[in-house]
């Protein structure tokens, strides 16, 4: 007979092998315990973890489902190894193990196959569960995205099932409602616009959000930060740059501004109150200056260790001071100011860091020309000298085909490969676009030129395995067309088709989300700005 | 017997009983071909009998010429065996009963899926009073059982093989309508005999109409009592295989369980126990109901039974359901008894080549085979090589090569030669392939020019771009030919098939897939050897050599010249379409054009269903290749430890499904 605490010992193993990412131990080790204890929903959810994990995502798929059949009421039997029954064990169970989380588990797996209205069903079907739960949330307003709902419609049906649930949790009778509404169901409903406000700016409906804070959701308290941050996505540079400076900028710190500069400098000291901006925030402060055509102000540096001011002072007057003669062309140098050459060559690995985050933080938040020009100069300045300018492209366009801009990307990495060889990276990321494209042919040879300079470049062969099989199929249905009697095609067809979807679960896709994608048919306006030299910062400002 | 037009199958089944029987009586009811003939020439007696929708009193008329003891009935399409032959005197003389039942063995659909096995009752002693009963299905039991209330039947082990129902013969004879007309028929006037509705049904399963099937079942079960119905337990089975069938799952399950309380030891139920387990996806119970199954073995004697059920079919099913599950050592195990209780079945011996393969374990596979299986003669060598070949273990295959006993000719020693030579195209190893033809070449045998053709090949393959080469062989002037729209040269003349028109092309078509199946020198008359290896089967081998040895720009481009090639003849078929179309309304020179392209540039090329299988297998075996080296083990700094990647579950599950030989085909 055993009692609740011998149940726990499995599934903490469990997720400590997980965690270990052994993966197969631990799947040995769910598949025995899941049959013994088959109405244990964490047991279930683990397991349906290490499943996700190895690429069986079918099976993970129904041991969440199992997870949701378990229901979240104590249990009274078991199955022992012996057959006994289990008596009496009341199953410690993480909440929504059995519910919330495991639907939230399944809507994602269900999005990432492609059936996108089941997968906004069952993050619903979550929510009606635990309203505040965050990850449904932002699965919700992804997937919408993902489906091609506009952005007003994903707030509406945000706002909308966000007053569905509120409804649900009514419980005081109306007379008490009209006096006094109910102080928890007031708090709950706060929660449930901030999660709201944040799945939509996570989604990249960043107008959205910011509308309804000014609206709606005006009584929501979001960080400093992260307002910043939606304002300069969404383009409102004028305001973000506002935002930054009544918040951190010279209007609050007049006293601060003179003293704490120059013992900064001395004492290389910390001020807590000084550095309390985070790197991000620094980043978007920078950012919504330049786009809106200012310099950094000195409020700036003063927030700024020493380390890293230098190069922010670099960064700032590459972007006012040079007029690039060439940019896009392959000219051997740009003019960089000899004086500051001494300091440039002291860049250390954490400032070299922070300036590569600088340029995805630029691209991330949309402002391309900015961003490329910032990557341009800086990894100039701060890479081997050996680096062509063709290498340079290269690395950039890698990062605008993580954030989504693959066809931006796909055209500067076909220049680059017209001018020089591309790396196995470059080779992938241009493969990879080419088939999301159709292109297989083309595909597979980039993929296979990947892997000849990269063998254990395991994206790159997966991906040019499943590009075999997707041949494969195609060649089969021509046939069919031509002959449509035979049966041992079809069979066989249907035998590919099955067994690509499952290579699904093989994860060698750059795993886009909505903000992502929103930025897959970005097009030639930003590069064409970029490519015409003009440093026209406040070209991104588009709304005052 | 009763016979109409029967003369393909009639010779066959009085074969079987010359010299057994003293008598041969043939009722013809009208048959127009030879069937009369035939039986005078066995010197049976004939009697004519007008049909009138009633198979009892055909067979009763032939019962009033009998003038014998016992009584054999037998049909046309039937054939007595061997070693029944020899018993039936034994049985009859010392037997005190009044009938004995013989075993129907039946061969369905194409001959390859086994047969089942019903016991029934075809000898019984002759007596003015045993005549026959019932439209279809005619019984003789009853008049037996009325005429001695103690009748005793002993059951035999003697065996009636029953041809009638192959696929081929059953359209041809149109025999389920029949059926189905007469039962039909006697359903409406009888219906409440359970028998009826319970025949009616099975001619339903026959053709695939679960639905109808069903719904003759359920009332036939309705009227029975399961524990004095002969049949029933043939009637709940068949019911689990409609709603299996139907894929009404739960039912299935509801079903078979309340019939494996009737029947426990009914071993074909837990065999469909099992599957309905599956289907719901418990494998566990599957698992346990196969094994019970394979424990039980076949059922006693009294149940009709398919063949294989508790053995060879219990075990294969078993091995599927473990491979799914991972557990690939116990799938191995499964095969290997799949292919122990049945040794001439193939299809296992393809999934254990496979799983071996895909676990890394090709290595092993030559102990195994000596281990666990008896494989003494050369031709069970010869087979399993093709076997290896075909699954793509081409080590494996080689050294069992080197373990057939020397060749008897010089002749044998060539085909042997070229099949090694061929083995190591398919390994990309292109050098000792070319060492094994240059001696076949040399030796200017049968084999010499097949083997000089391919040296053209593999000196195509290896040469230099834009090498000025003059080939003889038709394949590599083609590949030579690269963008150039095929010509139809005339092929090297030793061939004999040369260049061939529309014509003939269904019956090279013919030739051509027994022989892709083969795809050794298995069964091949020598006088074909010249189109073996030869046309797509040429270029599904050098695409596979490419595979094995990385070699992936000569691969793509391979494969665009296939593509090429297979674009071209569509263009050309439609062209001879259209120009059938519309005659005379071409134009002189597009005529012209598409009569170049019919000739075709190497033997077989029009073929266009064969051309995309090679180019297929070509490309999963490719992405096959990838997938191998994903989940190759990588040494980790520490010595024994190895890093896998997590996802190599879904990649060997992946690698174990991809279409390939399995064995079914042909």
């Amino acid at each position: 007979m055993a009692s609740s605490l011998s149940l726990h010992p499995c599934e903490r193993f469990g997720q400590s092998l997980v965690e270990l990412e052994r993966y197969e131990e631990a799947h040995l080790l769910l598949s025995e315990e899941t049959q013994r204890y088959p109405a244990y929903a964490d047991l279930h959810l683990i397991y349906g973890e290490v499943l996700e994990r190895q690429g069986l995502q079918e099976r993970a798929y129904r041991a969440y489902a199992r997870a949701c059949n378990c229901g979240s009421s104590p249990n009274d039997h078991g199955r022992s190894g012996g057959g006994e029954a289990v008596v009496k064990a009341f199953y410690v169970t993480e909440a929504g193990s059995c519910s919330y989380r495991a639907y939230t588990s399944m809507a994602r797996l269900a999005q990432q196959r492609g059936f996108g209205q089941e997968a906004v069903r069952l993050y619903e079907l979550a929510l009606e569960h635990l309203s505040t739960y965050r990850p449904a949330w932002m699965g919700l307003a992804d997937a919408l995205q993902q489906q091609g709902v506009s952005d007003e419609s994903i707030a509406d049906r945000l706002l909308h099932l966000a007053h569905r649930l509120h409804q649900i949790h009514v419980t005081t009778d109306h007379a008490d409602q009209m006096n006094r509404p109910h102080p928890s169901l007031g708090k709950e409903t706060k929660i449930l616009l901030m999660h709201m406000l944040y799945a939509l700016a996570n989604c990249g409906a960043y107008k959205q959000a910011l509308l309804l804070l000014g609206g709606e959701a005006s009584h929501i308290h979001i960080p400093v930060g992260d307002q910043l941050h939606w304002m300069l996505c969404a383009g409102q540079v004028t305001d973000a740059w506002n935002l930054a400076q009544s918040s951190w900028g010279e209007a609050d710190r007049e006293d601060h501004k003179r003293t704490s500069f120059s013992s900064v400098i001395t004492s290389g000291a910390e001020d807590a109150a000084d550095m309390s901006l985070q790197s991000d925030e620094r980043s978007d402060w920078a950012l919504a200056c330049w786009a809106s055509g200012r310099r950094l102000p000195s409020s700036f540096f003063a927030k700024v260790s020493p380390l890293e001011r230098g190069m922010w002072k670099v960064a700032d007057r590459l972007l006012f001071e040079y007029k690039p003669a060439a940019l896009s062309a392959s000219s051997s140098t740009a003019p960089v100011p000899a004086v500051l050459d001494g300091q440039l060559l002291q860049w250390s690995e954490p400032v070299q860091m922070i300036a590569r985050q600088l340029v995805a933080r630029a691209i991330q938040s949309g402002h391309l020309v900015i961003a490329q020009q910032l990557h341009e100069r800086l990894v100039r300045i701060m890479s081997d000298p050996e680096r062509t300018e063709t290498e340079i492209r290269r690395n950039y366009a890698g990062l605008l085909h993580q954030h989504g801009y693959t066809m931006i990307a796909a055209e500067m990495l076909i220049q680059c490969m017209t001018e020089g060889e591309l790396d196995a990276e470059g080779l992938f990321c241009l493969g990879e676009t080419l088939y999301s494209k159709g292109h297989l042919d083309q595909a597979l040879s980039l993929l296979e030129q990947a892997l000849e300079q990269k063998p254990d470049f395991s994206e790159a062969r997966a991906g040019a395995a499943i590009c075999y099989l997707q041949m494969a199929l195609g060649l089969i249905r021509q046939e069919r067309i031509r002959s449509s009697e035979v049966r041992v095609l079809a069979d066989q067809q249907l035998a590919l088709e099955k067994q690509l979807r499952i290579a699904e679960g093989i994860p060698w896709r750059t795993v886009y989300h909505a903000k992502e994608r929103r930025n897959h048919h970005a097009g030639t306006s930003a590069s064409e700005t970029a490519d015409s030299g003009r440093a026209d910062l406040s070209v991104h400002d588009r709304q005052g | 017997m009763i016979v109409k037009d029967e003369e393909e199958m009639l010779p066959r089944c009085l074969e079987s009983v010359r010299g057994v029987v003293d008598e041969i009586i043939v009722v013809d009811t009208g048959s127009s071909d030879r069937s009369v003939a035939i039986a005078q020439e066995y010197g049976a007696s004939v009697v004519e009998f007008a049909w009138c929708d009633d198979f009892a009193a055909a067979r009763n008329a032939g019962l009033e010429q009998a003038s014998g003891d016992w009584i054999l009935f037998l049909d046309a399409d039937e054939a007595l065996e061997a070693t029944a032959r020899e018993q039936i005197r034994s049985w009859t003389e010392v037997s005190g009963c009044d009938g004995l039942f013989l075993n129907i063995h039946n061969y369905t659909g194409s001959g390859q899926q086994g047969a089942t096995v019903n016991p029934v009752l075809r000898l019984f002693r002759s007596h003015p009073e045993h005549r026959f009963k019932g439209r279809i299905h005619e019984q003789i039991a009853a008049a037996i059982c009325e005429r001695n209330p103690e009748a005793a039947f002993h059951i035999t082990d003697m065996v009636i093989h029953h041809y009638g129902y192959q696929t081929v013969v059953v359209e041809r004879k149109d025999k389920v309508n029949r059926n189905v007309r007469l039962l039909q028929q006697a359903v409406e006037e009888e219906p409440d005999q359970p028998f009826h509705h319970y025949n009616l049904g099975v001619e339903y399963l026959r053709v695939g109409e679960a639905e109808k099937a069903l719904e003759s079942f359920v009332k036939a079960r309705k009227m029975i009592d399961p524990a004095v119905t002969s049949y029933a337990h043939l009637l709940l089975k068949y019911e689990v295989r409609c709603l299996e069938h139907l894929e009404r799952w739960q039912e299935a399950l509801e079903c078979v369980d309340a019939a494996l309380e009737l029947f426990p030891e009914y071993t074909d139920l837990m065999h469909h126990r099992a599957i309905c387990a599956d289907a719901v996806g418990d494998t566990d119970a599957a698992e346990m109901w196969l094994r019970k199954a394979v424990q039980q073995g076949p059922p006693p004697a009294i149940f009709h039974t398919e063949e294989g059920m508790g053995t060879y079919q219990t075990w294969h099913t078993l091995g599927r359901l473990l491979e799914g599950k991972a557990d690939l050592e116990g799938a191995v195990d499964a095969y290997v008894e799949t292919v122990r209780a049945k040794s001439s079945l193939v299809p296992p011996l393809y999934r254990l080549f496979r799983i071996m393969r895909v676990s890394g374990q090709e290595g092993q596979i030559p102990a195994v085979m000596e281990s666990r299986f008896a494989m003494s003669s050369e031709e069970a060598l010869s087979k399993v090589l093709g076997i290896l070949e075909q699954c793509h273990c081409y080590d494996a295959a080689l050294e069992l090569l080197g373990e057939l006993p020397s060749a008897s000719s010089g002749e044998q020693r060539e085909k042997r030669s070229i099949a090694e030579a061929v083995l190591h195209v398919q390994r990309g190893d292109w050098s000792s392939a070319r060492l094994k033809l240059e001696t076949v070449k040399r030796k200017k045998g049968s084999f010499a020019p097949m083997a000089a053709r391919w040296l053209e090949r593999l000196q195509w393959l290896s040469g230099k771009e834009g090498q000025e080469m003059k080939f003889q062989d038709a394949f590599t002037r083609w590949l030579m030919n690269g963008s150039e729209v095929g010509e139809g040269r005339e092929s090297a003349s030793e061939e004999e098939s040369g260049s061939t028109g529309w014509g003939k092309l269904a019956v090279e078509m013919g030739n051509r897939s027994n022989l892709e199946n083969a795809a050794t020198l298995e069964g091949v008359a020598d006088a074909d050897h010249a189109e073996l290896y030869d046309g797509w089967q040429a270029l599904g081998l050098m695409l596979e050599g490419c595979v094995q040895s990385g070699r992936w720009q000569a691969l793509h481009g391979l494969i665009q010249r296939g593509r090429q090639l297979l674009d071209e003849v569509h263009d050309a078929t439609e062209k001879k379409l259209a120009k059938e179309r519309s005659q005379g309304e071409q134009v002189e020179r597009d005529i012209i054009d598409a009569e170049k392209l019919i000739r075709e540039p190497f033997t077989g090329a029009s073929d266009t269903l064969s051309g995309t299988s090679w180019l297929v297998k070509g490309l999963i075996r490719a992405a096959d290749h990838h997938l191998a080296q994903l989940t190759s083990d990588t040494e980790q700094v520490e010595p024994g430890k190895r890093q896998r990647l997590s996802y190599w579950p879904v990649i060997q599950h992946i690698r174990l499904e991809l279409p390939g030989a399995d064995g079914f085909e042909g």
